[in-house]
């Protein structure tokens, strides 16, 4: 036993063992990418900042059901709502906090008409605290702006929910 | 009296329970829930729902709980499979028309249909027609109406016909195309009507002011008193944060029962008025500035030592509201006595104070509000019940309606939807001599007899007429006899004179007597020597003045605490004693432009809403509320301000240990050993002005309520404002 030891240290067998690993891999293709320059690709169902959506016709969804609220783990929505002055219900504040948000998705998941949703946006940063607040105009904005995209990753996940 | 007992078995449990209930009436009292929808503890069997369906041995049929009786050797089955199927069906049915609402519905999280299509309803409809819709009636500003979610269980229409006596809803059409509607396009305006807001299972009849606001699972819910008349009746409050949102009922079977009057629910707006006061005020040359607490506090004291040391104990006037909690009473009526100042006061809406010397230590009211139910015969002298105090005139309709003679000595008729024997309409000088000839009707044959001088006085009226001999054989003739005697009464010219034949009266008619108070604690200002003849508990005072010469005069000072000038019913006379007295010092929770205009100093005061107290009411109950919400909360609650003041005025701090535990103790001893005064005034004030028709109106009685926007959209406020045109 003691021979055969000697031998495997003094040939550095071990040592050959674990370059060949190695060896195998410098040649495999890469999987890491060159962020930011470089993007990895991104699931439909990936969860990143939110959004409030409107109909085709421009009117909000949200009806102030509150429900994402209440199923907020994060406590991190705040709505006040009123009656509108076409008497529909409406909110008159809907807050959300970034830095509270842990993108459960939970809340897209019981909003009863899909008007909260969740983008696959996740680079943003804010300088001053009060900016962690996003409120009802800035998540309208942003279901505007990504409009498009965010229907189309919607449509393409749809079928299986 | 109570009922045989008999035995049952529900699933597969032996109960024993009172014959002659309602199955569903014993699975409640033992906590065994049966779904329903129509049936309500208070309102009469309509069994239309069929939610309650239950499986009942040797019955083909699944039976209603709420409509089928218990037997002896019954045997019921609450959750068998028969019974779960049949409740699923009518489920199923229920659920056709109804619209997919809830997510907007404000019932939402407090619905009983929810609650059950959660438990038994179908994952799927299998109803392929379009659902039917209904148009929605506008029911006036409190009630707001869905009528498509209405499950047609007419327990609304049951509450009008049978609580409130107004039938307002009915059901119209059959079939497929009934509806719950008002017959006539026409608002819902009964004081109580407020009530189908909850009793309403679902989300059809709700709150209109708190449409769409707040989800139930957002409030939180604090125990609380009412602070608009001397019932007390017991709510709740649904805050969110420090935000009052809307208040329900709380049950009281002694009180209010299950209901609450639209005054106590709706009146709360008031405290949001943009005419809050937040900051202390005070006038610096001239103007009336933004003070800190300190200087406020200060320059008041400044100006009560002075005048202490002057001696010029009837250059103060001090008024204070009576519907103050019982703390603020006593620390209030503290400062004044002890620096001397005598002239304090609460009673700003009543004109004849002759009977001063004869007063109880605090109004009389015999029983508790519940207990006016049992009486057989009932006399109201001088009230417009309903609008002054709803559930007191709740309590005397379930009388009437259990058959006891109700009669009444008033100066107005209005509608009372239950029947009334004996209705005297008298005109306002007429009200006493109504009154003393049903007395002299009833001494003619009573065991207990009058002294001689009160018989002459009586002699010399004319003779009784036969409603009169009707009103005094009905009192005579029930042994459970009540005299009621309104707030139209205690602003009357002649209060004394008609409070001393009340006391004859229950005497020789050996009946129970009752005086409505204005305010929710008055009953409180009587014994914390609120009164410019008494101390606290009853104690006898050096005589100050009364509410009305304060106002008749001008002064060194004048403090108005929770009192505004519109509270008073000399109304004029207040407003030129403040413009003409030295100084002017008001505590309140708002500001008006007269008092910007004229007040010296000007203390927030938070609203019973906001504070820590206690109310009595009319029967002597001691009740508790602790709010501590507020608008403004840095500022000091008004028991610390009149602390703070007291200091301020070198005096010794008085201590409010077990305040409550000795006015309790106070009540319960006095209380039994009051005896009818048998006597009348000796002299009898004839005022030429006529005060008294200038009745409180029902959302016009404090502060808080003329605020309320909800409640000054309603008929009753609008046509107020018709009629003061
Ligand atoms: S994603 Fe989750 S944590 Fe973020 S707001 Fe929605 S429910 Fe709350
Ligand atoms: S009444 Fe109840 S079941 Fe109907 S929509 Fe409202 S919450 Fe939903
Ligand atoms: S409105 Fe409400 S209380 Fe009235 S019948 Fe319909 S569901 Fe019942
Ligand atoms: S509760 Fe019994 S039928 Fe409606």
């Amino acid at each position: 036993m003691k021979i055969l030891n000697i031998i495997k240290t003094l040939t550095l067998i071990d040592l050959l063992k674990g370059l060949k690993v190695t060896l195998k891999n410098f040649f495999k293709p890469k999987i890491t990418v060159q962020y930011p320059e470089v993007k990895t690709p991104i699931s439909n169902r990936f969860r990143g900042k939110l959004a409030l959506m409107k109909y085709e016709n421009g009117e909000e969804r949200c009806i102030a059901c509150k429900l994402c609220s209440a199923v907020c783990p994060a406590n991190a929505i705040s709505i006040d709502s009123e009656e509108s002055e076409d008497g529909t219900r409406r909110t008159t504040r809907f807050d959300i906090d970034a830095f509270k948000c842990v993108y459960c998705g939970f809340c897209e998941e019981a909003c009863p008409v899909d008007a909260i949703v969740e983008t696959d946006i996740f680079e943003y940063h804010m300088t001053e605290n009060h900016q962690r607040l996003q409120t009802k105009e800035m998540l309208l904005q942003l279901g505007d702006d990504y409009r498009e995209k965010i229907v189309r990753k919607k449509e393409k996940d749809h079928h299986y929910k | 009296m109570s009922e045989p007992k008999i035995t049952i078995t529900i699933d597969d449990q032996e109960y024993k329970v009172n014959s002659g209930q309602m199955l569903i009436e014993a699975t409640d009292q033992l906590g065994i829930h049966i779904p329903r929808f129509c049936y309500h503890e208070k309102l009469s069997i309509a069994a239309n729902c069929r939610m309650c369906l239950v499986e009942v041995e040797n019955s083909t049929n699944a039976l209603p709980a709420c409509a089928t009786e218990v037997s002896e050797g019954m045997v019921v089955k609450t959750t068998s499979e028969s019974a779960e199927l049949a409740q699923q069906a009518t489920m199923e049915f229920l659920l056709i028309n109804h619209p997919l609402d809830c997510p907007i519905c404000d019932q939402g999280g407090e619905c009983e249909l929810q609650d059950l299509a959660y438990s038994h309803g179908r994952n799927e409809s299998r109803f392929e027609v379009k659902k039917r819709t209904l148009p929605d009636d506008n029911l006036g500003p409190l009630i707001s109406t869905d009528m498509t979610r209405c499950i047609l269980c007419t327990r609304c229409v049951r509450f009008g016909t049978e609580i409130a006596g107004l039938p307002e809803l009915g059901t119209i059409g059959r079939g497929e195309s009934s509806t719950i509607s008002t017959f006539v396009e026409k608002t819902v305006d009964h004081e109580l009507s407020g009530n189908m807001i909850d009793i309403c299972p679902v989300g059809a009849l709700n709150n209109k002011p708190y449409r769409y606001t707040d989800r139930t699972w957002e409030l939180d819910q604090i125990e609380s008193v009412s602070p608009h008349d001397c019932v007390g009746s017991n709510m709740f409050l649904h805050v969110k944060g420090d935000k009052i949102k809307r208040i329900v009922p709380k049950a009281n079977p002694e009180i209010n029962e299950v209901w609450i009057s639209d005054r106590d629910r709706f009146a709360f707006d008031g405290i949001y008025s943009d005419d809050r006061l937040t900051v202390p005020m005070l006038r610096k040359n001239g103007v009336l500035e933004e003070a800190t607490w300190e200087e406020a506090i200060d320059a008041f004291s400044k100006v009560l030592i002075t005048l202490q040391n002057k001696k010029s104990k009837n250059g103060v006037a001090a008024l204070i509201s009576s519907s103050t909690a019982l703390n603020e009473q006593y620390l209030y009526a503290y400062l004044m006595r002890s620096l001397g100042f005598n002239n304090i006061d609460h009673r700003i809406r009543q004109i004849d104070f002759t009977g001063d010397s004869l007063d109880p230590i605090f109004p009389n009211f015999d029983i508790k509000p519940h207990q006016i139910e049992n009486m057989k015969s009932i006399l109201i002298i001088g009230s417009d019940l309903r609008k002054e105090t709803p559930l007191i005139a709740h309590w005397v309709k379930k009388a009437a309606d259990q058959g006891a003679s109700v009669n009444f000595i008033n100066q107005e008729y209005s509608e009372y939807y239950f029947p009334i024997d004996n209705f005297i309409l008298s005109g306002q000088e007429a009200l006493a001599e109504n009154l003393a000839l049903v007395l002299k009707a009833s001494n003619d044959d009573a065991v207990n007899k009058l002294p001689s001088h009160i018989e002459d006085v009586l002699n010399a009226l004319p003779t009784p007429s036969l409603s009169h001999y009707q009103i005094a054989k009905s009192l005579a003739n029930h042994e459970q006899s009540f005299l009621l005697s309104g707030l139209l009464c205690h602003s009357h010219s002649e209060y004394a004179l008609i409070r001393s034949y009340l006391n004859l009266l229950s005497y020789v008619s050996n009946s129970s007597f009752g005086e409505l108070t204005h305010g929710a604690n008055a009953t409180g200002a009587y014994l914390t020597g609120c009164i410019p003849h008494r101390k606290a508990f009853g104690e006898s005072h050096e005589l100050g003045l009364n509410a009305l010469e304060m106002c008749t005069k001008n002064h060194q000072l004048i403090v108005l605490y929770g009192i505004e000038p519109e509270d008073c019913l000399y109304q004029e006379k207040l407003n030129q004693s403040i413009v003409g007295s030295q100084t002017t010092v008001q505590f309140s929770p708002f500001i008006t432009p007269f008092m910007k205009e004229n007040a010296d100093i000007m203390f927030p005061l938070k609203t019973p809403y906001e504070s820590k107290g206690a109310f009595i009411n009319a029967s002597g109950m001691i009740q508790d509320f602790n709010l501590q919400l507020d608008l403004a909360k840095d500022n000091p609650s008004n028991q610390e301000l009149l602390l703070q003041i007291i200091e301020g005025s070198k005096l010794p701090m008085p201590s409010l240990d077990n305040l409550k535990e000795k006015i309790k103790k106070f009540i319960d001893e006095t209380k039994n050993t009051h005896n009818r005064l048998l006597e009348i005034p000796e002299k009898v004030l004839k005022t030429t002005k006529n005060y008294s028709s200038v009745s409180s109106h029902l959302y016009d009685v404090d502060s808080i309520t003329r605020r309320s926007r909800p409640l000054q959209q309603t008929k009753d406020a609008l046509s107020q404002f018709s009629e003061d045109q």
